[in-house]
């Protein structure tokens, strides 16, 4: 208010002092001007130069006044949720520059709404796959309790149906596990807890969840890794995500084969690599393996449902690291994960 | 949400018997804040479609939308103001400036738009691409992967609508590669950048979220 008011009085002072000047030039010019028509030209210079001014003032404000218009104008497409309209979005205007800016603040703003809706749209997506993987076991599991309870079985048979059903158990189980980490990791309640870490304990976890495995098959399974390493990561979580790396690998490699687990560190990143002799990759495939729920069709002999290795792209990524892969087909393939070092 | 989208995007070079069917009628979209990778061989026509939705060629036939806005319709000097405010390069060479430091460099976009980084935010990308200690130092005295991190620091510093990769990764040992690409994926991941990489690596475009295979001009599914 204060300001309004001395802007006010100024305005009238300003004038006062335009009248002032104006009068003090023609008394100098009376006074000291003795040809008529020189003081008249004279006085119609001044003049001139004044409505100049005037004018430049008038066309500045008006410059001044469009250039808020247009402002505003996007500021209520903005508010009411529209697409402002720009006749010309890339003119090297002021203008222009500005409503980019607000354009793009607006954005970066509204990428926490846009968020949320993608989230709703994974759990949804996520919803229809678990409902999608879970029906087959629990078909069969409601198959074999309707023969079981209808029809007259050897001791035999009923043997074998109850450990058929035992497995779709343990098949449902496992499903339920890996559901529970991806919805987890999908909807980012879970915590990481990012320590410098040495390396070898945490591969030493993951390859113990596949000892058995491998041994069972007659893998040879052999780590390289200096007890100095370390690296930024979650440990538990990690092993989780090798783990995952290393029964892929168990899993698709036959008989007598082996799996080779070395680290190095680099500049940025120390890199793990998984490497297998088993059935390989084809390098199409490369970026698929990591998706949800996919498999290749080599792979439909073996049990999985096709969550392993986007559980563990999904933990290294959390982690700002990442997962590639290298293989030759029917040769083996090598997994490197990157941890930031 | 679709921050690009091409239709039936067609570019010829030469004329008559020797013609060559650069693009043959592309159509894609692109959603915002993923990583894209397109791949093709050499001479597939990746690099002419990364042109013109980075706005630096003009298509014969078919249309380019970035960001609600149709490519056609901008004259030259519009087509300049869109790629320094909505566009950011990274190329196989770096093109850095030899005669300025990495510092000058990475403002050195800013500057010609005549406007100043937000210290936190170069702060921020400084360290997430590891330069924060060589600012002061000039390209030549950086690694491969050094001046691929400064040449991904000037094209992030304007929070472009698009970042558009040309094989970031095709000067650089598989080593430096591999660092520099772990970086990039980094930040486009933290700052919610869109990423447009073209490469004929397959073990490059594995770390997209979505490959695009270009194989003759055509899309390939």
């Amino acid at each position: 208010m204060k300001k309004h008011e001395t802007l006010k009085t100024l305005k009238i002072l300003m004038v006062l002092a335009a009248v002032v000047l104006f009068s003090l030039l023609c008394r100098l010019l009376w006074v000291y001007v003795p040809r008529s028509s020189v003081r008249y030209s004279l006085l119609a210079v001044t003049g001139g130069i004044f409505v100049l001014a005037g004018l430049g003032i008038w066309f500045w404000q008006r410059q001044v006044f469009h250039f808020a218009d247009e402002i505003c104008d996007t500021l209520d497409a903005l508010i009411s949720g529209r697409q402002p309209e720009m006749e010309r979005p890339f003119e090297d205007s002021v203008t222009a520059r500005l409503q980019g800016k607000l354009l793009q603040y607006y954005d970066i703003m509204n990428e926490g709404k846009v968020q949320s809706q993608r989230d709703k749209q994974t759990i949804q997506e996520l919803v229809s796959d678990i409902s999608h993987q879970v029906k087959t076991p629990v078909a069969n599991l409601q198959m074999f309790t309707g023969i079981l309870k209808q029809h007259q079985l050897t001791e035999e048979k009923r043997a074998e149906f109850l450990e058929t059903m035992a497995s779709q158990i343990n098949k449902l189980d496992f499903l339920m596990q890996s559901l529970i980490k991806m919805s987890r990791l999908e909807t980012g309640t879970f915590v990481l807890h990012m320590e410098e870490a040495p390396l070898d304990k945490t591969i030493a976890q993951a390859i113990s969840t596949v000892w058995a495995k491998a041994d069972q098959k007659n893998i040879q399974l052999s780590v390289e890794c200096a007890s100095s390493i370390t690296a930024q990561h979650d440990p538990k979580w990690t092993a989780e995500a090798l783990g995952n790396i290393l029964d892929n690998g168990v899993k698709y490699t036959p008989e007598g084969g082996s799996i080779c687990v070395s680290v190095r560190p680099w500049q940025f990143y120390t890199r793990i690599d998984i490497s297998d002799t088993g059935i390989g990759i084809h390098e199409e495939h490369y970026h698929d393996i990591f998706q949800r729920f996919y498999r290749a069709q080599e792979t439909a002999a073996e049990e999985g449902v096709g969550l392993g290795l986007y559980l563990a792209n999904g933990i290294i990524t959390r982690q700002k690291g990442y997962i590639s892969v290298k293989s030759n087909d029917g040769e083996g393939s090598t997994f490197s994960v990157y941890l930031l070092s | 949400m679709e921050i690009v989208t091409v239709h039936q995007l067609k570019k010829y070079f030469g004329k008559g018997e020797a013609q060559v069917k650069a693009l043959d009628g592309i159509d894609l979209s692109i959603e915002k804040g993923k990583f894209t990778a397109i791949i093709g061989a050499s001479g597939s026509g990746k690099t002419t479609l990364l042109n013109m939705i980075g706005g630096l060629d003009t298509p014969d036939e078919g249309e380019v939308i970035v960001d609600g806005v149709n490519l056609a319709g901008l004259k030259e000097k519009e087509l300049a103001v869109f790629r320094r405010r909505k566009a950011g390069f990274v190329y196989q060479n770096f093109n850095l400036v030899p005669t300025l430091t990495v510092k000058e460099n990475i403002l050195f976009p800013l500057s010609l738009a005549g406007s100043t980084p937000d210290q936190r935010f170069f702060a921020d990308v400084m360290r997430q691409l590891r330069l924060e200690n060589r600012l002061n130092a000039y390209p030549h005295e950086l690694s491969g992967g050094g001046q691929q991190r400064a040449a991904i620091a000037r094209a992030l510093i304007a929070r472009p609508a698009i970042l558009l990769a040309d094989e970031p990764t095709g000067n650089l040992d598989v080593k430096s590669g591999q660092n520099v690409l772990g970086l990039l994926k980094l930040s486009v991941e933290t700052y919610h950048q869109t990423l447009i990489m073209i490469t004929h690596n397959l073990e490059i475009a594995q770390m997209a979220d979505r490959v695009l295979r270009i194989e003759d001009g055509r899309l390939k599914a």
